[in-house]
């Protein structure tokens, strides 16, 4: 019997050069042509909204840029938008940025009253106005992903998705290592839970592109990355390019999360951060996550059809090809345990390689071992 | 919130006079090739007669509009679009991509690849024109740029390579 897949991305990614002057042309597919940009003071401050006016010269694009400095200020912006009668939303930034777009966008077409009540699955009916997404940092997938929230509220729709995602080298900030391995990590996670456990021969095959990005940018980002706090300035122009690499992992990383919203470690990671005793800024959610990961991986060594095959993406061809198969599985959780390992060594306070080490107690990881042990469907 | 900006991104008028200027010589020097060069006559012989075609930057150009009359002459029509029918659009999909193909960091097959331009029309057609494209291109071109314009330097012979090369400039100066 053949298996049946669902995969809906509803998002158009446009990566590398020039990717920016694209999105002229996509936006009047969509019969945009004044976009109201939502952006904040660390991209405005970089003049990384001069970057999207050049890439709109010699179009007829009008482009109306605001600038966020306080989170849940909704209603000017939704006058703006009204009044100037702008007719779709660029948000060009991470985070709270492109959280403040989708809300907007959902007041724009159903009303503000909407945004007064959570809406479900399947809730908000009918597209909405053209949404495109341009990062600034590596993320977490949640950006790209058919959620928001808002006001305490947790809206989530397929239509919610950008339209475009345009993720490129020119955009791209500072950005911290802490900021850099929980964006990298979560989108690992993400990504080889669902290439290691998932039937779905699509997400297997946005999963295995994610993982071999994060592999290769990864390390080598998080030993150059600044400490500190987000930085204010573009990028130093060797990082901008791993940095896109990341962040085009953590958009693709929010295609899979919106199709497979179960994930375990996900949800481990969540929990984590709920009930541990001290969260700090070294236990980030993505390193949650990556530790849940091993743990799931190790638990399910036996029931995981596909853990070998993981071996793959996260090295290489000959490497896969010299190691026999029963012993795939242990050097899939290896290189991960090697990967964490030497991440660790790239911060000066280390970071903890399990969750024992994260100060969880065996009782606590005990409760939540269902979330730690795949079972065969 | 507090800062509200509204900003009209203008004009790159440097760019559009280098582009209009490389069009407009580029388009005479297809009317010339079509005139004395096999491998760019072959190709005119293949499309139908009446047949007119442009190449230009979404949304507003600059254009190079070039067709072939009812007596099989091919003719460069200037750059307007105005009260013609253009049967074949081959369109970049904004004036800096046609640029870095014009200022050869970029040749066609790989603006292909990177979805940098579209057709409105039939796509063999469109091949014939890239293909016309390639070869007036290497007429024009000394041989270190005509590598980075085209995908792979074609190797001809001594004759097309010089005395036919010579004519095609030529004629392109003199609008012949």
């Amino acid at each position: 019997m053949i298996a049946l897949n669902h995969f809906l991305c509803r998002t158009k990614t446009a990566f590398g050069t020039q990717a920016l002057t694209h999105l002229p042309f996509d936006l009047s597919g969509m019969n945009a042509r004044k976009p109201f940009v939502i952006t904040d003071q660390a991209a405005r401050d970089a003049g990384v909204h001069l970057a999207l006016a050049r890439a709109c010269r010699d179009t007829h694009l009008a482009l109306g840029v605001v600038t966020l400095t306080e989170a849940g200020d909704l209603e000017t912006l939704y006058h703006l938008f009204v009044d100037k009668g702008y007719d779709s939303i660029i948000a060009l930034g991470t985070g709270q940025v492109v959280q403040t777009a989708k809300a907007l966008n959902l007041a724009v077409c159903h009303g503000p009253e909407r945004l007064r009540s959570p809406a479900g699955p399947g809730q908000i009916k009918g597209p909405l106005l053209p949404l495109v997404y341009i990062p600034t940092h590596p993320e977490t997938g949640q950006d790209t992903a058919g959620e928001t929230f808002f006001s305490g509220h947790c809206f989530v729709s397929a239509n919610l998705m950008p339209d475009i995602a345009v993720i490129t080298a020119d955009t791209m900030l500072g950005t911290p290592r802490t900021a850099v391995l929980d964006s990298g990590l979560s989108s690992l996670a993400t990504c080889c839970e669902t290439f290691a456990f998932s039937g779905n021969l699509f997400a297997r095959s946005y999963a295995h592109a994610v993982i071999c990005l994060v592999m290769d940018t990864l390390l080598p980002l998080a030993q150059q990355s600044d400490h500190g706090e987000l930085l204010c300035q573009k990028a130093g122009k060797l990082q901008q390019l791993p940095l896109a690499k990341l962040a085009h992992a953590a958009a693709v990383s929010g295609y899979i999360q919106s199709n497979l919203p179960d994930l375990k470690t996900r949800q481990a990671g969540a929990h984590i951060t709920a009930i541990h005793p001290a969260p700090s800024a070294a236990l980030s959610s993505g390193l949650c996550m990556a530790l849940a990961l091993v743990h799931l991986l190790e638990n399910s060594k036996d029931t995981c059809p596909w853990l070998g095959k993981l071996l793959l993406p996260l090295t290489d061809a000959a490497h896969y090809a010299g190691v026999t198969g029963p012993e795939q599985p242990d050097a899939s959780v290896r290189v991960i345990r090697e990967l964490l390992h030497a991440l660790s060594e790239t911060l000066p306070q280390g970071m903890p390689k399990t969750l024992d080490a994260a100060g969880l107690t065996s009782r606590q990881i005990s409760e939540m071992s269902d979330l730690l042990t795949y079972v065969q469907p | 919130m507090t800062d509200f900006m509204e900003i009209s991104p203008g004009r790159h008028h440097g760019k559009r006079l280098y582009l209009a200027c490389m069009l407009w010589f580029f388009g005479r020097a297809v009317q010339a090739a079509a005139r004395v060069d096999d491998g760019v006559k072959s190709e005119f012989a293949a499309m139908p007669d009446n047949f007119t075609f442009c190449l230009g930057a979404f949304p507003s150009g600059p254009y190079m509009v070039v067709g072939k009359d009812a007596h099989g002459r091919v003719r460069h029509l200037g750059s307007s679009l105005a009260d013609r029918t253009i049967h074949l659009h081959l369109m970049f999909k904004h004036p800096a991509l046609l640029f870095r193909v014009f200022a050869f960091q970029e040749n066609t097959p790989v603006a292909n690849a990177r979805n940098r331009l579209y057709v409105l029309g039939d796509v063999p057609q469109a091949c014939a024109v890239v293909r016309i494209i390639d070869m007036v291109q290497v007429f024009l071109l000394p041989r270190f740029l005509a590598k980075r314009a085209v995908k792979r330097y074609p190797a001809w012979p001594l004759k097309r390579r010089t005395l036919i090369r010579a004519q095609v400039y030529a004629r392109a100066f003199a609008g012949l």
